[in-house]
């Protein structure tokens, strides 16, 4: 198949990860290619919790995956077998706690210090519990479906769990929770393929991939929820380039620029987090070193 | 990237012409919208699609997506050998229902 693109458009980069996955790894990739099919029902679920977020489906997992893939370039092929395994499966999962079940959610959350979070969040509710530490279900969700997955080992697993709780909040830097996991068959670094992945989490806000298909912001009745899904639809786009992010903005009205703007300089720390993990932790780089905020006029 | 869409009935013919990537598939997304209004089938005819990107599956998943909610379907037909094995390598080709010739 040809990868290396035609016309630009930053197209030399698509599927980078699962073409190298297969070619090295057949059978780790027919494991992936069985999975999405599961995946593809499992991830619908968190419309159950919440219902007016925009889209956690399999699609923000493609996309995710589809910035990974932007993210890492040419280092794709640095990456080991294993280590593609790894990611592309985190893509897919690091999510999958945000559509937890009732019964899970119940069995789960006594590991989690559920009544001290509730004793300090008397305000709180169920569906913010899970949103706080949707990543450490995500985790609890992964090892106990691990055969329902077809993750084939241990290390495998280990290293999927970790990475897709290193979406959010875990600390990437802590070697012990972070290691590098030596096989036969090559290294899994599991702090810098965590670091790829919450930056590309992150940078999913673009407009056109919450598709009108599927989303009616209609149904928004709470300030904070409109207003939150102004901020997303003024961002059009978010395009990643070899040494810098760019978000393409065009405010749907002008009193959202600051909550724009507070968002950007987020995902600007969190570049710089991730930056310095991977930099840290592994012998590999992300290399693009800003985030740049292009507001265009409305007219345009 | 042109598209065409016909219906019979309440079955939506979608065939798009060229490449569907970053650039193209949020227009094929936003004329999908009012197309689909009352249709229980949706079938994408990619005989003369001769490039799909993550953000042209994207599309195609979400166009699934919705009429799974509508109890309805979505069926890829006339795929060539590259969007085969772009279904292939992602996984999708179990995932969604693609007619193949062979």
């Amino acid at each position: 198949m040809e990868s290396k693109e035609r016309n630009g458009s930053g197209r030399e980069n698509d599927f980078l990860l699962e073409l190298r996955l297969r070619a090295e790894a057949p059978e780790l990739h027919r494991r992936v290619a069985d999975c999405v099919t599961v995946l593809k029902q499992a991830l619908k679920s968190y419309a159950a919790w919440f219902p007016s977020f925009t889209d956690h489906s399999a699609l923000h997992s493609m996309d995710v995956l589809e910035f990974c893939n932007r993210i890492l370039g040419d280092q794709a092929e640095k990456l080991s077998p294993r280590e593609c395994y790894v990611l592309i499966m985190s893509c897919y999962l690091h999510d999958i706690g945000m559509g937890i079940s009732e019964k899970d959610y119940l069995s789960f959350r006594d590991q989690l210090d559920w009544t001290g979070w509730f004793a300090d969040h008397p305000e709180g509710d169920e569906t913010w519990f899970i949103r706080e530490f949707h990543h450490e279900f995500s985790g609890l969700l992964i090892r106990k479906y691990a055969a329902l997955f077809e993750i084939p080992d241990e290390d495998l697993l280990f290293a999927i769990v970790q990475v897709s709780r290193g979406h959010r909040k875990t600390d990437l830097f802590d070697a012990g929770a972070y290691p590098d996991l030596q096989a036969r068959d090559g290294v899994v670094r599991t702090a810098f393929l965590g670091a790829v992945l919450r930056l590309a989490d992150e940078i999913d806000m673009g407009a056109d991939r919450n598709p009108e298909l599927l989303f009616d912001p209609s149904g928004l009745t709470e300030q904070r929820d409109i207003d939150s899904f102004g901020v997303h639809e003024s961002i059009r786009t978010v395009e990643v380039r070899e040494n810098r992010i760019v978000f393409h903005v065009r405010p749907k009205e002008p009193r959202l620029i600051p909550q724009i703007e507070h968002t950007v300089e987020k995902i600007r720390q969190t570049l710089e987090y991730c930056r310095a993990a991977a930099t840290a932790r592994s012998d590999l780089r992300i290399p693009q070193e800003k985030v740049v905020l292009e507001i265009m006029n409305t007219e345009e | 990237m042109t598209i065409d869409f016909a219906k019979d009935g309440t079955t939506l013919n979608v065939r798009p012409d060229g490449s569907l990537d970053s650039v193209t598939a949020p227009e094929l997304d936003k004329r999908l919208v009012p197309q689909i209004e009352g249709i229980s089938e949706v079938i994408f005819d990619l005989e003369k699609v001769d490039y799909v990107s993550s953000s042209g599956l994207r599309v195609l998943v979400a166009t699934d997506q919705v009429m799974e909610k509508r109890k309805g379907c979505m069926k890829i037909i006339h795929a060539g050998p590259y969007i085969l094995e772009v279904l292939d390598m992602t996984g999708l080709m179990n995932a969604l229902t693609v007619v193949r010739e062979d």
